[in-house]
């Protein structure tokens, strides 16, 4: 029966960090099906939403799950006027073009939060930063419970904006052959922006989600730029439905992995699995890809 | 007259598509045999099978009387198949020059013999002249010539030409022709896929005309003009077009 | 083919001004050794990266086989560090080619995250298989054979090394100018289904040019394990030493002979002094340098230059005729 209940307390912890990589992967799947641009810098969008947090939390008293509010909306312009200011213009340029430039805007991002931050870890203390809640025996961290229920309704809000509203169907549209959605009318350097602001946005919603549960340091997206390239892989390279299952079966892996064969491979597992489905199965596990 | 490319029941599907379909011709040494369609017939398929860059879903390929079907590209090269592309693809960044080295090398790994073939090749195309300007920075026409010069830098046997007139004028096309004459004359096989009727018939000794991925006809290109089918199937396609 | 002698004639000088380096700044010695051989293991990268156009962002994974190999074999078994390079530089080689087998059907994104995700992978072994490598903490290579009398810990014995390395690097991409081999690279660079109906097999002229380019990378990486004689899975195969690689050849020029020594030069100059104004962020300016590269002049610093030479007055451009 312990074991049973070990079980189950592993799998839900990897269910619950799986959330935070399938936001992240989400964003990166949406970029890429929209744009076909790998964004290589998601981790380093991540630290900035971390900071931000913290930046909001220290000066203003703000709660990191009431900066959202915040942080979103100026998220999604941010990433907006990357995708305009840097991304657009070399939009016909060869695929590794979009790849470096990304590079660059990300190694600018954590160097100037290091130039402004240092580079000593922070934290906040929050009444809930440790708090779990118990169902039977199971534990929960509090914290990252609140952060899965904020991300499933996040991925849920951003279904409906892809699936009910005008400016989504654009966007799928730009996705599925860009050529026939500028024939119909869709702005589709619009979408490209718009896609990418989103997709930032995921990214930064995710680091605010982890302020509370992880101390930050300037580099701490690196990981998280790798666990995102994981689960879209996993997923399929701009299905966006697809990477909440990666991200959670990226998350599940590493908890069984860590706990019941390695602690020190926790990060092999899901590189082995994106390695394999890479070779084998490039169009990810969940068949075509699609947003 | 020995075959140099015999088909043999080819076909090739994409789902439930047959692009190609069960389609038998063959082409003699020395002969230019025209390859004519209305819009999506399978020419350019039939094309991609024929040299390797797509796996046929039935039927054989004899090429120079072995078995080829499947082989990749670059081994038809090897094997003495030179080809260009509908979309002219030269490397945009190389010079002309150096693009039609590429081809040059495979016959000769030094770069000096390589350099004198390729000179040639530039010379009987006519790009001499701007043999050391970026590839991308010649307008269509030349790009076309920088494509026939490096498939003739590979010293093929048969040449696999792919809408070469297609986007060019008047002038330019009979230029095309005369060079295609030419090639002919010094011993190549030619196979080509040509939507301009003028240049093909033309140039060819024969005319094997697709329709919906099926040989439909098959003959000398007067004989063939007059088919019915033929004109039905050309017919078909200028009120769709139209319509 | 007159070009090539004339950039023949520039490998050699270029060599030969580096070489003066330890004399003029004797003071500035670790920047210059860090220099060479950064920029012989960007030479390196160019050779797949650059002529060969597939965008590695692993190749810390072969630094980190040529600097183990050497630091482990000397250490564990008393081998002499020239042996261990070599084994080091065979070992990196041998690896490429069963990687780029596997990896070399992948085309755009896919193979520059494979290579994140192999380096990755042999991090994490280095920092796990403690018996062996010693994990997390990392190797200290202490005493060393002396060969000829030259000790190996000696700066301007380093220098020299690393400068040999970084001539041998510009022989090779000398030669991918004009031979064959580099015009194959290119040709699949430029177009990989133009390049096969040349007769090109691309498979196999991007396996040997990741061969070739993991050679010479492991070499620079066992005489970068000299250069720190102390080092950890975290800095070795760090992600961050693979991109440096690949933004010092894009900035300086990639798939050009010089265009990676250019990019070295100036980014580990440039890097050297930004230190003192931003501290750790010094890598700010290599963000900064590849955005402006990737929007403004993508054939990097070379490509540039050259651009504005043919805007110069036409006086200097020799009249296209086949006479060489």
């Amino acid at each position: 029966m312990a074991e049973v209940t070990s079980l189950i307390q592993v799998v839900v912890s990897g269910v619950l960090t799986g959330g935070v990589y399938a936001i992240v992967g989400i964003g990166l799947s949406l970029i890429f099906g929209v744009m076909r641009v790998v964004n290589f810098a998601p981790g380093e969008f991540l630290a900035l939403g971390m900071y931000g947090a913290l930046l909001l939390f220290t000066r203003f008293h703000l709660d990191p799950y009431l900066a959202i509010v915040v942080i979103l909306p100026a998220a999604v312009l941010l990433g907006y006027m990357v995708e305009k200011v840097f991304i657009a213009p070399i939009a016909h340029a060869p695929e590794h073009s979009s790849i470096l430039m990304t590079v660059g805007v990300g190694l600018v991002i954590s160097n100037l939060l290091l130039f402004g931050f240092g580079a000593q870890p922070q934290s906040i203390y929050t009444a809930y930063s440790t708090s779990t809640l118990r169902l039977g025996a199971v534990t929960f961290s509090l914290p990252l419970t609140v952060s899965f229920f904020i991300t499933v309704a996040a991925i849920a809000g951003l279904y409906a904006v892809l699936t009910r509203t005008e400016v989504g169907r654009a966007m799928r549209a730009t996705a599925q052959n860009r050529d026939a959605a500028e024939l119909v009318g869709v702005d589709t350097a619009q979408m490209r922006g718009l896609a990418f602001g989103i997709g930032i946005a995921l990214a930064m919603l995710a680091g605010t989600l982890l302020l509370p549960v992880l101390y930050v340091i300037p580099t701490v997206g690196g990981v998280f730029t790798l666990k995102a390239f994981v689960v879209t892989v996993l997923a399929g390279m701009g299905n966006v439905l697809g990477a909440i299952g990666g991200g959670l079966i990226l998350g599940v892996a590493e908890s069984l992995g860590a706990t019941y064969v390695s602690s020190g491979y926790r990060d092999a597992f899901g590189l082995i699995a994106f390695l394999l489905v890479l070779l084998f199965k490039p169009a990810g596990l969940f068949g075509r890809s699609r947003v | 007259m020995p075959d140099v490319l015999q088909l043999h029941r080819l076909s090739k599907h994409f789902g439930g598509l047959a692009a190609v379909n069960d389609v038998s011709f063959t082409v003699g040494e020395g002969e230019i045999l025209g390859l004519i369609g209305p819009n999506g017939a399978g020419k350019t398929t039939l094309f991609n099978v024929v040299n390797g860059y797509l796996p046929p879903s039935g039927g054989r390929v004899r090429y120079a009387g072995r078995d080829v079907t499947g082989t990749p590209p670059h081994q038809m090269a090897v094997l003495g198949v030179g080809r260009t592309f509908q979309i002219v693809r030269p490397f945009p960044r190389l010079t002309v020059l150096e693009n039609v080295l590429v081809g040059a090398f495979l016959r000769h790994p030094q770069r000096r013999a390589a350099e004198r073939k390729a000179w040639e090749a530039l010379e009987f195309v006519g790009l001499a002249q701007v043999a050391l300007r970026p590839a991308a920075s010649l307008t269509l026409a030349g790009r076309k010539r920088v494509e026939l010069a490096r498939a003739l830098a590979l010293q093929p046997q048969l040449l696999l030409l792919d809408e070469v007139a297609a986007g060019l004028n008047p002038t330019e096309t009979d230029r095309l022709m005369d060079l295609i004459r030419q090639l002919r004359d010094r011993g190549l096989t030619i196979l080509v896929v040509e939507h301009v009727m003028r240049v093909i018939m033309g140039i060819s000794h024969r005319v094997v005309v697709l329709n919906y991925g099926q040989k439909i006809a098959e003959g000398p290109p007067q004989e063939v003009a007059r088919n019915p089918q033929v004109i039905e199937a050309y017919l078909g396609e200028a009120e769709h077009a139209a319509g | 083919m007159e070009r090539a002698g004339r950039t023949l004639l520039a490998v050699l000088v270029v060599v030969a001004a580096l070489a003066l380096y330890p004399q003029l700044f004797p003071t500035r010695l670790n920047l210059g050794v860090a220099i060479v051989l950064f920029a012989a293991m960007a030479t390196a990268w160019d050779v797949l990266g650059g002529w060969g156009g597939q965008l590695s962002l692993g190749h810390a994974a072969l630094l980190g086989i040529g600097g183990y190999t050497m630091a482990l074999l000397s250490l564990r078994l008393g081998v002499a560090p020239w042996w261990g390079m070599l084994a080091g530089v065979a070992l990196a080689a041998l690896f490429a080619a069963g990687w780029g087998w596997l990896v070399f059907r992948l085309r755009g994104p896919y193979f520059a995250l494979s290579t994140i995700a192999v380096a990755e992978m042999l991090r994490l072994v280095a920092i796990n298989w403690k018996r062996v490598t010693g994990g997390a903490e990392g190797l200290f290579i202490k005493t060393l054979p002396q060969p000829l009398g030259l000790n190996l810990f000696d700066r301007t014995v380093e220098f020299y090394l690393g400068l040999g390395l970084l001539g041998l690097t510009l022989l090779v991409a000398w030669w991918l100018s004009w031979s064959r081999f580099g015009y194959y690279l290119q040709a699949i660079r430029e177009d990989q289904e133009s390049a096969q109906a040349m007769g090109v097999n691309p498979t196999r002229y991007k396996i040997l040019a990741f061969m070739l380019s993991a050679a010479f990378t492991a070499a620079g990486g066992a005489l970068f394990a000299l250069y720190v004689s102390f080092f950890e899975p975290h800095i070795i195969f760090d992600i961050g030493v693979s991109v440096e690689l690949a933004l010092i050849a894009y900035i300086g020029g990639a798939g050009t002979v010089f265009g990676p020594t250019i990019g070295a030069v100036l980014l580990l100059a440039a890097g050297d002094l930004f230190r003192n104004y931003f501290q750790q962020a010094n890598l700010l300016i290599y963000g900064i340098l590849i955005i402006l590269i990737v929007r403004f002049a993508p054939e990097g610093v070379v490509g540039g230059w050259a651009f504005v030479v043919r805007r110069w007055p036409r006086a200097r451009r020799p009249a296209a005729a086949p006479a060489e």
